[in-house]
C-alpha cells in the first residue's frame, strides 16, 4: 500500500505563478535519471545493514537537452535554405582556393565569454550556453547577409586544436578532410571598393570561417538537427519571461519550480532546501530569507570574480 | 548564501502526483541545474533537508560530494515513522520509503543533524540513529 496522502499530505497551494514573478526559476527536468545506486556499490552486510561505499565519482551531462518535438518548431528546410544561400556568396583568394595554406592562416578562435563563470543572468537572464551563444551568432549574421559563420563546432574542439597543430607538423603545408576538422582559420574575402583596408582588416581578425563546419552542416542531416534544435532553444529561452525566470514556455511545461532567492554580494555558495511534507516553497520563504541573510559563509576563495 | 528551493510534484504550483521516485529525480535535476548553470563547485553547495526533505537531501549527498549537508527533524525512514505512530503490525501497510538509515554510511560530506527533544511527529531518536550511522563509514575520520 502506498498511502501517498497520508506520506505526502500537501497543503493547499499558498501561491500562484505570479507571486514569484521574480524568484520562480523553472528548472529543466532530466530526463533519464541515474539508475539506482550508479556510483556506489555495497561493500559489506554488517548488523543486517548494507554499507555502500562510493566507488567513483559522476560525471554530469548537460542540463539543457531540447527534446526533438521541440525541434519540430524550426523550419529546418529554411535554415538550411538560408545557410546554402550564404555559402554561394562566399568568395574564396586564389590562395584558400588551393588545397594549401600557411600556419599563419590559422588562428583560433577564442572562447565564448559565456562559457566559462559567467552567471547565465549576466545575458539579460536569458539561460545560453555555449553552443546557444555561437549559434545565436551564426543566425545573426545570416540575418545580416554576412559571411561569416562560425561556432558549429564546440568550444572544446579549439582547445584541441590548438594541442593538435602543435603536435602536428605535417599540417603546415597539407590540408587534409581530418585537419580540417581540427582547426579554423582566417577566412579571408575580396576587398570591395567600399571597404578600407583598415576595416577589412578587422574584420578578418574578428570573424572565423570554417569551411569544414560549412561542409558538415550543409551534407549531414544530424548536424543540421542539432543546429536546429539549439535554434529552437534559443527562440524558446527568448521568449521566457522575467529576468530571474529561467524557463521558457517549452521549459515551463516539463520543468520544475523552485524558488530562487540570490544573495548580494553574488557568492559562489548554494543552499539547496528541500521543505518539509507540511509546507510548500512559500511557506518556506521566510526561513530561506533568513537563512541566506543570516548564514555568511562568504570566502574569499568563494567569491565570484565578476 | 544563495538559496534555491525545490517543489514537489502535488505541491504548490507544481502539478503531479507525489512520489519517492519522482522527488528523488527532481531533486537530481536540481542538483545538476545548480552544477551546470550557474557554474557552482560541489563544495560549494549545501543541502537542507527538513522532514521528509531529508530524503532527496541525504541521497543526494551519498550519491554525491556535497560541501555539507544539514539535516532538520529527519527520519531514518518512513516506514520506521509509521512504527512510532500505528504500532509494529501498521508499518507493514506503508510503503518503505527514503532509506536514510541505508544512505547515511555513504554520505561522505561533514553533516549537521539537527532535531527537536519535543518533536511528536518524528522522534528524535530517529535523529540520533542516523548520527550514529553515520560514524559507521567514519569512525577514523575527525568529522
Amino acid at each position: 500500500m502506498n498511502f501517498n496522502s497520508f506520506v505526502f499530505s500537501a497543503p493547499q497551494s499558498s501561491y500562484d505563478k505570479e507571486t514569484f514573478q521574480e524568484e520562480l526559476i523553472w528548472v529543466p527536468r532530466k530526463k533519464k535519471m541515474a539508475s539506482e545506486p550508479q556510483n556506489v556499490k555495497v561493500r559489506a552486510a554488517s548488523q543486517d545493514k548494507a554499507i555502500i561505499k562510493r566507488s567513483s565519482v559522476r560525471k554530469f551531462s548537460r542540463v539543457y537537452k531540447i527534446s526533438h518535438e521541440d525541434a519540430n518548431i524550426v523550419d529546418t528546410q529554411e535554415i538550411s535554405t538560408r545557410i546554402q544561400a550564404c555559402m554561394q556568396s562566399l568568395e574564396f583568394t586564389e590562395k584558400e582556393q588551393r588545397e594549401e595554406f600557411d600556419l599563419h592562416d590559422i588562428s583560433f578562435s577564442k572562447p565564448s565569454p559565456y562559457s566559462r563563470g559567467a552567471s547565465p543572468k549576466a545575458n539579460s537572464g536569458k539561460c545560453l550556453d555555449v553552443q546557444a551563444v555561437q549559434t545565436k551568432l551564426i543566425e545573426e549574421d545570416l540575418n545580416s547577409k554576412d559571411i561569416c559563420v562560425s561556432g558549429l563546432n564546440p568550444i572544446k574542439k579549439h582547445h584541441h586544436s590548438l594541442e593538435n597543430v602543435k603536435g602536428c607538423p605535417e599540417l603546415k603545408t597539407k590540408k587534409t578532410s581530418k585537419s580540417i576538422g581540427c582547426f579554423s582559420f582566417l577566412g579571408r574575402r575580396k576587398s570591395t571598393k567600399g571597404i578600407s583596408a583598415e576595416n577589412d582588416q578587422s574584420r578578418n581578425s574578428s570573424r572565423l570561417l570554417k569551411r569544414s563546419s560549412i561542409t558538415e552542416m550543409s551534407i549531414s542531416t544530424s548536424k543540421r538537427s542539432h543546429f536546429a534544435e539549439t535554434i529552437t532553444y534559443i527562440r524558446a529561452t527568448q521568449t521566457g519571461g522575467t529576468q530571474n525566470n529561467y524557463g521558457a514556455e517549452a521549459v515551463q511545461q516539463g520543468g520544475i519550480p523552485c524558488l530562487f532567492l540570490k544573495n548580494k554580494p553574488p557568492t559562489a555558495k548554494y543552499l539547496i532546501y528541500f521543505h518539509a511534507n507540511s509546507e510548500d516553497i512559500c511557506l518556506a520563504y521566510d526561513l530561506l530569507d533568513h537563512l541566506k541573510q543570516k548564514l555568511k559563509v562568504l570566502r574569499k576563495s568563494l567569491t565570484l570574480k565578476l | 548564501m544563495n538559496v534555491i528551493a525545490g517543489e514537489y510534484p502535488g505541491y504548490g504550483v507544481y502539478r503531479g502526483t507525489p512520489s519517492e521516485k519522482k522527488i528523488i529525480a527532481d531533486a537530481e535535476s536540481i542538483y545538476e541545474f545548480v552544477l551546470e548553470n550557474f557554474k557552482a563547485k560541489e563544495e560549494d553547495i549545501i543541502l537542507l533537508g527538513r522532514s521528509i526533505g531529508s530524503g532527496p537531501a541525504v541521497h543526494l549527498a551519498s550519491r554525491h560530494n556535497p560541501g555539507a549537508l544539514i539535516l532538520m527533524s529527519s527520519f531514518t525512514s518512513v516506514r520506521d515513522i509509521a512504527k512510532d505512530r500505528i504500532g509494529v503490525v501498521g508499518q507493514y501497510l506503508i510503503k518503505n520509503r527514503f532509506k536514510n538509515l541505508q544512505n547515511i554510511p555513504s554520505v561522505n560530506s561533514p553533516t549537521l543533524v539537527i532535531h527537536g527533544q519535543k518533536d511528536e511527529v518524528i522522534s528524535h531518536t530517529h535523529a540520533k540513529k542516523l548520527f550514529g550511522n553515520y560514524f559507521i563509514d567514519h569512525s577514523s575520520s575527525n568529522e
